[in-house]
């Protein structure tokens, strides 16, 4: 820790790039074929049960595909896939703000965490599925209600990161920010703490995504007409089996899709945090 | 000698008009009180004051409240008591024009910044132009402009703490408040930092308050010492440092002078370590003390 002096500075005039080395570049390339090798198998195992099977209960990864392939193609598309993920995404980006706001106040203002610290722990404590029929009755069966129930699941581990990232921030940041910005609250708040609890907060968005997609299949799968969590449920009480897996396989590409898209963004917003990371590892 | 310096002097406060006087503290105390409900008392009762352009140092031992000091001084903490003027004006939060340097540059720099936009944090009310000019101009000041566009985490600590020197300067401040500043350098990095801090400060006519344990690096850099007490920290004595400027460190070291000064404020120091032991909350009665307040 004493030792900064001795590091070597940096070559002169060559900003910072994240480290795409090749010895680690071939790493990864060989974790990716791996992984896809293991991935391939199992559908060929699911490909060659489905074709053995005898009790029609599992039709092949092929059939299933198909079946994938025409619903993406065709007018379920925009009657049920598209909206499902459009509920998702507004519900999560709601909650954010939401959860945001809130761990903001409480993370912030300490003064007010007695006040504010028992009812958020008591409504923490209610499983959010619960609350399905309470915004039924509150929003009616239709997409307010659907998105509703997704904000207020997902705004939970976006609220908590926030309020406990904030709470972590160095005080050196807090300092030098009240130092440069004359201590105004705004500005020490918005360009030093938050930008220093950014990593954490994006760990809670990261959850806050997953639970979205979750709370988008239970608020389908209750009181609704149309939506992938509609169509898995529908599509079994037809005993209708290959559109019902082929449902499923499409809730989990989108929710693959979504994190390799949060991800590719949390890089982008993070690259100094990885860097700093990094070096103090190194 | 000793006898002239000894003891509380205010010659700059004699010849220089009242009016030229920036920062004015009168009977600052700070406590900290735990959790567990015992108080520790942190400055016990500190005047000091600081005149335009004037360079000054504060030495004192380990663990005497010099952070909370510099904290209290430039609107960062609230004292329990006491008053604390800026430019005649009661200090409430951080003054516009005063900057400071800390001790610990890792955890001042913004790690998601890059050093241009490090420099430039506290610019944020001029034009995009004016902003980069400034910044540039600065990081000039401290030799710095080819690491511009890296991230502070990537640089050195002597050079992370010239970006913190060059961040504290291109706001234009008139008074740079310096905690520690290059206590977690190398002793070879330490000693160019304090030449080029001298040289920034009598070219900027900036008036600068370090804080330190280190007194050769006082008497080098001041115009006046002052020596605090053990904890809970009182003024010892303030010793003016007459010794002409540009001052270079070789020539300025091997002075018999700067040996006099230097010895002095280590005796008081010292003396004052050895007759007070750690735990003991309030201060031996001493000659020099200053009143204390009730």
């Amino acid at each position: 820790m004493t030792m900064h002096e001795t590091r070597k500075a940096p070559p002169k005039g060559v900003p910072f790039r994240p480290r795409g080395r090749s010895r680690v570049r071939g790493l990864t390339v060989v974790r990716a074929v791996a992984g896809m090798a293991v991935f391939a198998l199992l559908l060929f195992a699911w490909e060659l049960a489905g074709r053995h099977d005898t009790t029609g209960l599992l039709p092949p990864f092929s059939d299933v595909a198909a079946e994938m392939a025409a619903i993406l193609t065709g007018e379920r598309l925009t009657t049920d896939v598209l909206p499902s993920v459009l509920r998702a995404l507004l519900g999560f980006a709601l909650g954010s703000v939401i959860g945001m706001t809130a761990g903001v106040v409480l993370g912030w203002w300490r003064r007010l965490d007695p006040w504010l610290r028992p009812p958020v722990e008591f409504l923490r404590a209610v499983p959010t599925p619960a609350l399905v029929p309470i915004a039924v009755v509150a929003f009616g069966a239709g997409n307010a209600l659907r998105v509703w129930v997704i904000a207020l699941g997902a705004c939970w581990p976006v609220l908590l990161n926030t309020m406990d990232g904030l709470r972590r921030v160095e005080p050196g940041y807090i300092d030098s920010a009240r130092v440069y910005t004359s201590g105004r609250t705004t500005a020490v708040l918005g360009r030093a703490a938050l930008p220093a609890a950014l990593p954490q907060i994006t760990s809670g968005l990261r959850i806050g995504l997953a639970l979205s997609l979750i709370l988008m299949v239970i608020s389908e799968m209750i009181a609704s007409s149309s939506g992938l969590g509609y169509l898995i449920l529908q599509s079994q009480r037809l005993y209708a089996l290959t559109p019902m897996y082929a449902g499923v396989l499409i809730l989990a590409c989108t929710g693959w899709l979504l994190t390799l898209l949060f991800s590719a963004a949390e890089r982008r917003a993070l690259v100094w945090f990885e860097g700093m990371k990094g070096r103090n590892h190194a | 000698m000793p006898e002239a310096i000894k003891g509380r002097q205010h010659d700059r406060q004699a010849t220089g008009p009242a009016a030229a006087t920036l920062l004015e503290a009168r009977n600052i105390a700070k406590c900290f009180s735990h959790p567990n409900g015992t108080v520790t008392p942190a400055i016990g009762d500190i005047a000091l004051s600081l005149a335009k352009g004037e360079f000054v140092a504060i030495v004192g031992p380990s663990g005497c409240g010099k952070t909370t000091l510099l904290r209290c001084l430039c609107g960062l903490l609230k004292p329990d008591s006491g008053t604390l003027s800026y430019a005649g004006k009661p200090v409430s939060d951080v003054p516009e024009d005063v900057a400071v340097v800390f001790q610990e540059y890792n955890r001042s720099l913004f790690p998601w910044l890059s050093v241009r936009r490090n420099v430039e944090f506290g610019l944020n009310k001029l034009s995009k132009t004016e902003r980069r000019a400034r910044a540039e101009e600065a990081l000039t000041r401290v030799h710095l402009t080819d690491v511009i566009e890296h991230y502070p985490w990537q640089l050195s600590g002597g050079m992370q703490q010239r970006v913190a020197i060059a961040r504290a300067v291109a706001t234009q401040p008139n008074l740079l408040l310096m905690d520690e500043p290059f206590a977690s350098v190398d002793a070879q990095t330490r000693i160019r930092l304090e030449t080029m801090t001298a040289s920034i400060s009598t070219e900027l006519g900036l008036a600068t308050l370090l804080i330190t344990h280190d007194i050769d690096e006082a008497v080098f850099l001041a115009d006046r010492v002052i020596v605090l007490s053990p904890r809970p920290s009182s003024v010892l004595a303030e010793v003016v440092v007459d010794i002409p400027r540009p001052r270079t460190e070789l020539e300025v070291k091997a002075m018999p002078r700067f040996q006099e000064y230097r010895r002095l404020i280590h005796d008081l120091i010292v003396a004052k370590q050895s007759d007070t032991p750690d735990v003991v909350d309030t201060p031996a009665p001493d000659g020099t003390e200053p009143e204390r307040s009730p």
